[in-house]
C-alpha cells in the first residue's frame, strides 16, 4: 500500500464534512426558496382545497411552524445523531426508505456499469488499434447515436420491440435479474458505453504512440499482453475517472430509467419526494447521493496510485 | 332395488353429474373463485393509515382493507350500510345514531364494535396524528376541546352499547352523513400496538388482508375468507406500482395487468376497436375541468370580460380533439353524473363575436394581456395551447405559464395569478362542489378566483343546512346559474373517466367518484382456457 494513503484518506474524509453541511444548507435553502406548501401539496392533491385548521396542526405537527433557521438546526442535531426525520408523504423513517431502495439502485448501477465498461472498453480498443478504418468510423457513429438517445425513447423502444411485439421480456417490474434487470441496465448502460468507447479509443490512440508501447513491441512482447498490460493500464486513468463519476451518476438515481420500467430506487424516491416538498426525503436523499459521491471519487483517487505507481499521497 | 345397487347407481350418478359440470364451460355470468388480480397504481400509496391518507391511489388500496361506516352506491352514488347495517338522523339534524353489524371481524379476529368507531373518530382528532380529515369531525359536539386536550373524550360521541352509537354535531350539516363515507374503521387494539407502523402493516376488517408491500414495486393483498359481505372470488390482489402510461399500456398489452385506466392519449385506442370497445367502462367522472379567473385582477374583475372568455373558447372542438373526446362539454359547475345536474342550464355557446362585443363594452376593443397558467405536463401544455389560439382570435393576448403543479398552486392560493387550468370534484353533494364559490375560502380553502356574490354564499349556506334533498337540489341550481351568470370560471368540460379490462375479467363497476376507486370483492376472472 502506497505510502501517506491513510493520512490522504483521513483527510479526504475530513474534508467530507463541510461538503455535507454544504448540501444540507444548499437543499434546504432551495426546498425553501421553490414555492409550493407541502402541506397544501399532501392534503389537496384531488379535492383542490386545503381546510386551514387541519394544515395548521399538520404543520405543527412537522414543526413547520417554527422559524426556518430553528427548523434547519432542528434538522442538523438530528442527523448528527443518524435521524434524518420522518417523511412527510409517507410518515416512515427517511433512512429505512432509502436503504430500502438501495439494492434495486445497486444492481441497475452494477449491470449497467459492466456492460458499458464491457462494451464500451472493447469497442474503444479495437476502434484505436483499427484507426481509420471501418470498424472506427463505425464504432464512432455508434458511440455518437449510443449517447443522443434519450434513456426514455430507448427504453420504451425497447420495451415495445422486446416486450410487446416479440414478447421475450416483460415490460416492466422488478424481480430477479433474469429476465426484469436486462432491458433497464441496457437502457442505462448504452449512452454511458458510448461515453466510455470515444474515451478509450482517444486514450488508447495516445498511448499505442508511446515510446514505451514502441519498446514492448521491439521486446518481441506480444500483441495482446503490449495492450492489455502496457498500453490499456496507462490509457486507462480517464477511464476511471469518468467511470467513477458515472457511477455516482448512476448510484444517486437514473431517475428516466427506473421511471421507464417501474424500478424501485433512490431516483424515483427522490423525484417523488421533489414533487410534494417531502423535505426530509429530499434531505436523506440528496445526503445519501452526497456520501456516494464523496466514497467513489475517494476510491478513484485511491485506484490512481494502483493504476500508475509513480503517484503518491501526501 | 337393494341398497348396495343403490348406492352404485347412485355413486355413479354423482361422478357423472360432476363430470358434466367439469366440462361445461362456466358461463360469463356465474362468478368463479380464485385468481391473482393485477391492477395498476401510478406511484406509490405511501401510506395505508385511513387516518392519514387522502390520495387516490391510497384510498384505491384502503377501500379494499378497510370496512367505512357507510358507503357510497358508484351506481347511485346514495350512502348505503357499510360496517353500519342502519342509521338515523334527529329530527334537528344534529344527532345521527348508528347501528352496527353485529358479527364483523377484524382481520387478527377480533369483532368490530362501536367502541372501534368511536376511537376511529378520535384517533382523526388527534392532533399529534396530524390527521388531513380533522376539519371533517370537528364540528361534534366536544370535538374541539378534546383536540386542544381539555377533554379526554369526545363528549359528542357516546356509545349506546356495543353495537350503537350516537354522533351529535354541534350544527345542522345535511353533509355531515356523507363524512361516514370516508370514516374507515380501525381496531383500537392493533392500531395503537403498531404506532406509526399501521399505516405499513394496516390491519382492518375489509374483503382483503395485508400480505406485503415492496415500496414503489408492489403491494399484494389476499382475500378475507371470513369477509361479512362474503368472501371475494378473487383469492389474491396486487397492486402495482407503475409510474409510466407506456409501460402500463405495454403491460396490459401483454397480460400482465387486468385492467387499466385509459388516458385521453390511449382511449380512442381501445373504444375504437372491435376487439377492446366491449371491455371499456366510462363514467362522466365527478370533476370539472376550467379556467379559473381571477375576479379580483383587472381587467378579470369585469364579468364582461369574463364572460367574453366564456364565448371565446369552442369547447365541443377541444374537447372532440385535443380530449380525444375524453370528456363532456360543460355547461356548468355540476356534471352529469351528480343529482344536482340541471339540463335546462345552457351555458355559454360558442360566439367570438359576442366575446368581442362584450370586450368592446368593457373598453377593451383592442383586447388585453393576461396569463394561462397551468402544471408542467406535455398534456396541460397543448390545452393551454389550445386555449391560448382561441382567445388570440378574439384579442386577448394570452402568455402561458408552466410550472410544477405545486407552484402553480401555490401562486393560485396566493391570488398571484390571473387564470390557472384546474380540475375539480366535489364527491356526491352538490354543496360541497360549491365550496370552491363561498367567500368564506379565499386562497387555498379552494376560492381561487377570489368570487364573492353574497346571494351565492347565502343560497349555499342554506343548502348546507336543508335535509330535504329536492330542496337542496333547487338551491345548489340557484347558486349555479348565478355562479354561471358571474364567470368565474370558463367553464369548460367534465372529465369521463375510461378504464379497459381484460375479456376475461368481470364484474367492476366504474366509479364516477373517481376512477380508482373500484370495490375488488365483486371482480372475478373467469380462467383462461
Amino acid at each position: 500500500m502506497p505510502r501517506g494513503i491513510w493520512g490522504f484518506i483521513a483527510r479526504r474524509l475530513l474534508l467530507a464534512v463541510p461538503v455535507f453541511v454544504g448540501v444540507t444548507v444548499v437543499t434546504f435553502a432551495l426546498m425553501q426558496i421553490v414555492p409550493g406548501d407541502p402541506v397544501a401539496l399532501l392534503m389537496e392533491e384531488k379535492m383542490a382545497t386545503i381546510d386551514p385548521a387541519a394544515a395548521r396542526i399538520i404543520r405543527a405537527k412537522w414543526g413547520l411552524d417554527d422559524p426556518v433557521p430553528i427548523q434547519y438546526l432542528k434538522f442538523l442535531r438530528n442527523a448528527v445523531r443518524g435521524d434524518l426525520g420522518i417523511s412527510y408523504r409517507t410518515d416512515r423513517d427517511v433512512t429505512t426508505s432509502i436503504l430500502e431502495r438501495v439494492p434495486a439502485t445497486a444492481k441497475l448501477a452494477a449491470a449497467a456499469l459492466v456492460l458499458a465498461i464491457l462494451i464500451g472498453v472493447s469497442m474503444g480498443i479495437v476502434a484505436a488499434l483499427r484507426q481509420n478504418t471501418f470498424f472506427d468510423s463505425a464504432s464512432i457513429m455508434l458511440a455518437t447515436v449510443g449517447v443522443s438517445i434519450p434513456n426514455f425513447w430507448l427504453g420504451l423502444l425497447l420495451i415495445y420491440l422486446l416486450a410487446v411485439e416479440w414478447r421475450w421480456l416483460p415490460p416492466s417490474g422488478y424481480g430477479p435479474p433474469y429476465p426484469y434487470l436486462i432491458m433497464p441496465a441496457v437502457t442505462l448502460g448504452t449512452g454511458l458505453s458510448a461515453v466510455i468507447a470515444r474515451l478509450t479509443r482517444s486514450s488508447m490512440l495516445e498511448v499505442i504512440r508511446q515510446d514505451y508501447v514502441r519498446t514492448a513491441r521491439a521486446k518481441g512482447l506480444p500483441d495482446r499482453r503490449v495492450i492489455m498490460t502496457h498500453a490499456l493500464r496507462n490509457a486507462a486513468i480517464p477511464i476511471v475517472t469518468v467511470v467513477g463519476v458515472q457511477m455516482s451518476g448512476l448510484l444517486s438515481g437514473a431517475v428516466i430509467t427506473e421511471r421507464v420500467f417501474s424500478w424501485p430506487g433512490v431516483g424515483r424516491l427522490l423525484l417523488d419526494s421533489i414533487s410534494v416538498r417531502d423535505l426530509p426525503m429530499v434531505q436523506g436523499c440528496v445526503l445519501f447521493i452526497a456520501t456516494i459521491f464523496i466514497a467513489l471519487n475517494l476510491l478513484v483517487d485511491l485506484s490512481y496510485a494502483a493504476l500508475d505507481p509513480r503517484i503518491k499521497y501526501e | 332395488m337393494s341398497t348396495r345397487m343403490f348406492q352404485r347407481r347412485a355413486a355413479a350418478a354423482i361422478v357423472a353429474l360432476t363430470a358434466f359440470a367439469l366440462i361445461q364451460p362456466t358461463t360469463a355470468q356465474t362468478p368463479v373463485y380464485g385468481g391473482h388480480f393485477r391492477r395498476a397504481l401510478s406511484s406509490d400509496p405511501a401510506n395505508l393509515d385511513p387516518a392519514l391518507t387522502n390520495t387516490s391511489r391510497a384510498i384505491a388500496v384502503k377501500m379494499n382493507i378497510f370496512d367505512p361506516l357507510l358507503r357510497q352506491n358508484p351506481r347511485t352514488l346514495e350512502l348505503e350500510p357499510g360496517a353500519a347495517e342502519s342509521w338515523s338522523v334527529s329530527q334537528d339534524g344534529k344527532v345521527l345514531t348508528f347501528r352496527l353489524r353485529r358479527g364483523i371481524r377484524f382481520h387478527h379476529g377480533r369483532e368490530m364494535t362501536a367502541d372501534d368507531v368511536k376511537y376511529s373518530i378520535e384517533r382523526i382528532l388527534t392532533p399529534e396524528l396530524g390527521s388531513p380529515f380533522i376539519r371533517t369531525f370537528d364540528r361534534v359536539v366536544g370535538a374541539q376541546q378534546f383536540t386542544a386536550k381539555q377533554a379526554r373524550e369526545v363528549s359528542g360521541i357516546r356509545v349506546l352499547d356495543p353495537y350503537r352509537i350516537q354522533i351529535t354535531n354541534s350544527v345542522v350539516d345535511s353533509t355531515f352523513p356523507l363524512s361516514f363515507g370516508s370514516l374507515y374503521i380501525v381496531p383500537k387494539d392493533e392500531a395503537e400496538r403498531l404506532g406509526r407502523d399501521f399505516g405499513q402493516r394496516p390491519v382492518g376488517s375489509g374483503p382483503f388482508m395485508f400480505v406485503s408491500w415492496s415500496r414503489d414495486d408492489s403491494l399484494l393483498l389476499r382475500s378475507n375468507p371470513n369477509y361479512w359481505e362474503g368472501r371475494p372470488y378473487i383469492s389474491a390482489l396486487e397492486f402495482r406500482i407503475i409510474p409510466d402510461p407506456a409501460t402500463a399500456q405495454a403491460e396490459f398489452d401483454t397480460g400482465r395487468l387486468d385492467f387499466m385506466l385509459l388516458s385521453d392519449a390511449t382511449y380512442r385506442r381501445y373504444a375504437e376497436d372491435d376487439r377492446w370497445k366491449a371491455m371499456v367502462i366510462e363514467v362522466a367522472e365527478l370533476f370539472t375541468r376550467h379556467l379559473g379567473l381571477n375576479t379580483q385582477k383587472p381587467p378579470l374583475n369585469d364579468v364582461r370580460v369574463r364572460q367574453a372568455i366564456n364565448h371565446a373558447i369552442d369547447k365541443a372542438t377541444t374537447v372532440r380533439t385535443i380530449l380525444q373526446g375524453k370528456a363532456v362539454v360543460a355547461t356548468g359547475v355540476f356534471p352529469p353524473s351528480l343529482n344536482a345536474y340541471s339540463r335546462t342550464l345552457r351555458g355559454y355557446d360558442y360566439n367570438p363575436q359576442r366575446a368581442r362585443e362584450l370586450l368592446t363594452q368593457a373598453g377593451f376593443p383592442n383586447g388585453f394581456e393576461m396569463d394561462l397558467n397551468g402544471s408542467s405536463s406535455p398534456v396541460t401544455g397543448r390545452w393551454l395551447e389550445a386555449l391560448q389560439g382561441y382567445l388570440t382570435a378574439v384579442g386577448i393576448r394570452a402568455r402561458i405559464v408552466q410550472a410544477d403543479f405545486g407552484v402553480v398552486l401555490d401562486r393560485a392560493n396566493k391570488g398571484e395569478v390571473m387564470s390557472y387550468v384546474l380540475s375539480v370534484g366535489g364527491g356526491s353533494n352538490c354543496v360541497n362542489w360549491l365550496g370552491p364559490f363561498r367567500s368564506r375560502n379565499f386562497g387555498a380553502a379552494g376560492n381561487r378566483m377570489f368570487y364573492k356574490n353574497d346571494r351565492v354564499d347565502a343560497l349555499i349556506d342554506q343548502a348546507e343546512r336543508t335535509f330535504d334533498s329536492r330542496r337542496q337540489i333547487q338551491l345548489c341550481q340557484e347558486a349555479e346559474r348565478l355562479i354561471v351568470a358571474d364567470a368565474p370560471w370558463f367553464f369548460w368540460n367534465y372529465n369521463k373517466a375510461a378504464l379497459v379490462h381484460q375479456p376475461n375479467v368481470h364484474g367492476i363497476i366504474g366509479n364516477p367518484l373517481e376512477m380508482d376507486w373500484i370495490r375488488m370483492d365483486k371482480v372475478w376472472i373467469q380462467p383462461r382456457r
